[in-house]
């Protein structure tokens, strides 16, 4: 028995386990590897890699996976000839912006009639006229009746088009419509049903009327919903969230609130209240006062990934008790986590004095405004007062996220506090074992006023953190965050599974003005000695947005898999 | 409840019910015929590749039963073997690939797979003439052809 006896279906199965490089190895061999591995090559491809015209053309039948504006943009004379030939696509990620002209939706709407066994379908118009309506009309009109996976991005939806997405109904699992101005009314009046929809992600797509609703409580196995739009001022849509919170959510897992400022603390909070079990919970840019804490108090046990920033009236305490609160916790993006008094000084505690007073007097204001806009004054007035005595002891609570595998945070110290405050809490990191990813930069929160960063030093307790063995990525580049050559080499050396830093080096000897230079190092490679370290050097995983969403995508994956 | 099964050179093999049903085939066949001591007959594995499926069968008897990842991302990893499936596959060639056939003959999905990303860990990081070293394949390509062929596939090769 060797390879040549084994059948060419499991040939396949070996191959499927191979990475584009070694495939390019493997068809080289012999003529019959050649026969069974080359569609396995051509299946799918990303954006960097760029097959040449006359190749695609060959194998244009094997593609699985295409991205059109990719391609497109690759070799702009030459690619429509050999589209045709796509007729086994499953996935089809079609972008247009400026550049491109009626002949390329024409040929991506060929692409669509052509692929009848397309599960997922991605349009982003960035350049919508009206004009282009009709081209996407006919696409959603003539797509494959198999399809689980739509987005559709800047694509002006009308009540026809929504039409045409109901028919589309019965296999849908996921679907995203974002900047789309959607004429719902009228449109899902029949209530119609989505028996497969998992994943629902309306973006300045939002319905504006509880009846234009209807139609999202008609799936009956959604596990994942979010909820954004960037026009903060406009709250048409207000009216329609509120029917949210008064269904019964039996399945779902994940909710996503971005940018709803027009939606108040009551509605966030009804929301939450009418889910059971929560895995993952994003708030941001949204109002958050008591009575949303309270309703997402109730699925502290199973949370497993929080993404809490720039609420406007959420306490920065609020990310802190996450930490001691949720034992499943494996991911968290927050705002800064005010760090008091970790350990009790008499400097401590007139610092936290200080902010609890504020923090009273907000919530004073707050309970009057309530009290003006109708609110049941005795209840929040309960929630106050228990909110403050968890705000004034969080600090001297344990941690009891030691799951926790993802933190991206920064931690708020007065900025007159001595070095006991940062051995302190690097004692509470040191607790977070399973910690993969440590995000401290603080580009994105800021820094308040009379506070400073918390640095990652050896002088000001770094060795604590010792214990994270599992640690793969750190970032620390933020405005006031540096750190010196023996720092990283002691990370080097204490951190085996580390495979990226992203940081700034303090480097004195260097004579350019600039005494502080980007260094990005990673590991195999030397760390830039000072004299080398004049340019900057970016690693490509820098830009913390894109990690971000890369997380964020993970998360909610894995999500999917479990239930499914 | 113990369940025999009888391989290609006639050897009797008494394993518990569970373990016997980690196959798909096994568990079919013993659901259709109900309850029952006759001897399942499996001649197209040998007593020798029986041995090691039904040690990794004992070893993986309690893993939660894989479901079926519908998800079409056709490209998997093979860098996340177990360290004792890493250590069970250490066997010679033909014994790895007797043990790949019978995973897919007895239908032992996580068995398969587990055979799949060792042989494409062999696969990994070598040349051409390497790959064909380690497995005895014959070139059959002219150098004309093999090299239009890494021409073709150059865009797919890390640099």
């Amino acid at each position: 028995m060797n390879i040549l006896n084994v059948p060419p279906e499991i040939l396949r199965l070996i191959s499927d386990f191979l990475d584009h490089d070694a495939l390019t190895k493997a068809v080289r061999t012999c003529k019959s590897w050649n026969m069974i591995m080359t569609p396995v090559l051509y299946r799918s491809f990303n954006h960097y890699q760029n097959p040449s015209a006359g190749a695609l053309a060959r194998h244009a039948h094997h593609i699985h996976y295409l991205d059109y504006q990719s391609y497109r943009q690759r070799d702009p004379l030459s690619s429509y000839s050999s589209l045709p030939g796509c007729s086994n696509l499953k996935g089809l990620d079609l972008s247009f912006n400026e550049g491109c002209k009626n002949e390329d939706r024409i040929s991506a709407m060929v692409l669509i009639l052509l692929n009848r066994k397309l599960l997922k379908l991605k349009i982003d118009e960035y350049n919508w006229s009206p004009e282009h309506q009709c081209y996407w009309s006919q696409a959603l009109s003539h797509c494959s009746r198999s399809l689980q996976e739509l987005s559709l991005v800047g694509i002006r939806l009308s009540a026809k088009d929504a039409q045409q997405l109901l028919s589309l109904a019965p296999t849908l699992q996921e679907l995203q419509i974002e900047n789309g101005i959607t004429e719902w009314s009228g449109s899902f009046t029949a209530n119609p049903q989505f028996p497969r929809l998992r994943k629902l992600d309306l973006n300045n797509a939002l319905p504006t009327t509880a009846d234009e609703l209807e139609w999202i409580k008609q799936c009956p196995n959604l596990q994942d919903l979010s909820w954004s739009s960037s026009r903060t001022k406009d709250g048409s849509y207000r009216v329609a969230f509120s029917g949210l919170g008064t269904h019964r959510w039996r399945k779902l897992r994940s909710i996503s609130i971005w940018g709803n400022t027009a939606l108040d603390d009551y509605q966030i909070a009804m929301l939450l209240a009418s889910c059971s079990a929560l895995k993952s919970v994003g708030i941001c840019g949204t109002e958050f006062w008591y009575q949303s804490l309270s309703a997402l108090e109730r699925h502290f046990d199973t949370l497993e990934v929080i993404e809490f920033k720039r609420n406007p009236s959420a306490r920065l305490w609020m990310c802190h008790w996450f930490l001691c609160r949720s034992p499943k916790l494996s991911t968290i993006f927050c705002d800064l986590i005010p760090v008091h008094d970790l350990m009790v000084s008499h400097e401590a505690e007139r610092s936290r004095l200080h902010q609890s007073d504020y923090e009273d007097r907000l919530d004073l204001q707050r309970l009057q405004a309530e009290a003006d806009n109708g609110g049941n004054i005795k209840e929040l007035m309960a929630l106050v007062t228990r909110f403050a005595g968890i705000r004034d002891s969080v600090n001297t609570l344990p941690w009891v996220c030691l799951k926790l595998e993802l933190l991206h945070s920064n931690f708020m110290i007065p900025a007159n506090a001595g070095k006991d405050w940062d051995e302190a809490i690097f004692r509470h990191l040191s607790t977070l074992t399973k910690l993969k990813v440590l995000n401290m930069e603080d580009y994105l929160m800021g820094v308040p006023e009379g506070t400073r960063s918390l640095q990652l030093n050896l002088r000001s307790g770094l060795s604590e953190l010792a214990p994270l063995k599992d640690l793969e990525k750190l970032l620390f580049e933020g405005t006031e965050q540096r750190m010196e050559h023996e720092d990283v080499q002691w990370i080097l050396d204490q951190w085996p599974k580390l495979t990226n830093i992203t940081t700034r080096l303090n480097t004195k000897k260097i004579k350019n003005l600039e005494l502080q230079s980007m260094v990005s190092v990673l590991r195999d490679v030397e760390i830039l000695s000072d004299s080398d370290t004049d340019g900057e050097e970016w690693d490509d995983s820098s830009s913390s947005r894109g990690d971000e969403d890369e997380d964020g995508d993970e998360d909610s994956d894995r999500d999917g898999d479990e239930d499914g | 409840m113990p369940v025999t099964l009888t391989s290609l050179d006639n050897q009797e093999f008494k394993v518990d019910k569970e373990v016997a049903e980690r196959s798909i085939l096994i568990k079919n066949m013993i659901e259709d015929v109900g309850e029952s001591d006759a001897p399942i007959p499996l001649p197209n594995v040998s007593a020798a590749v029986l041995t090691k499926v039904i040690e990794y069968c004992e070893h993986h008897r309690n893993d939660p039963v894989q479901v079926q990842d519908e998800t079409d991302d056709p490209r998997k990893r093979s860098n996340d073997i177990e360290e004792w499936d890493m250590k069970f596959m250490q066997v010679d060639q033909e014994m790895l690939f007797e043990i790949i056939l019978a995973a897919n003959y007895l239908d032992i999905k996580p068995l398969l797979d587990v055979g799949c990303k060792t042989v494409a860990n062999i696969i990994k990081g070598k040349t051409p003439e390497e790959i064909r070293k380690a497995f005895n394949i014959v070139n059959d390509f002219t150098p004309e052809e093999e090299a239009q062929i890494k021409k073709e596939n150059e865009w797919a090769e890390d640099r």
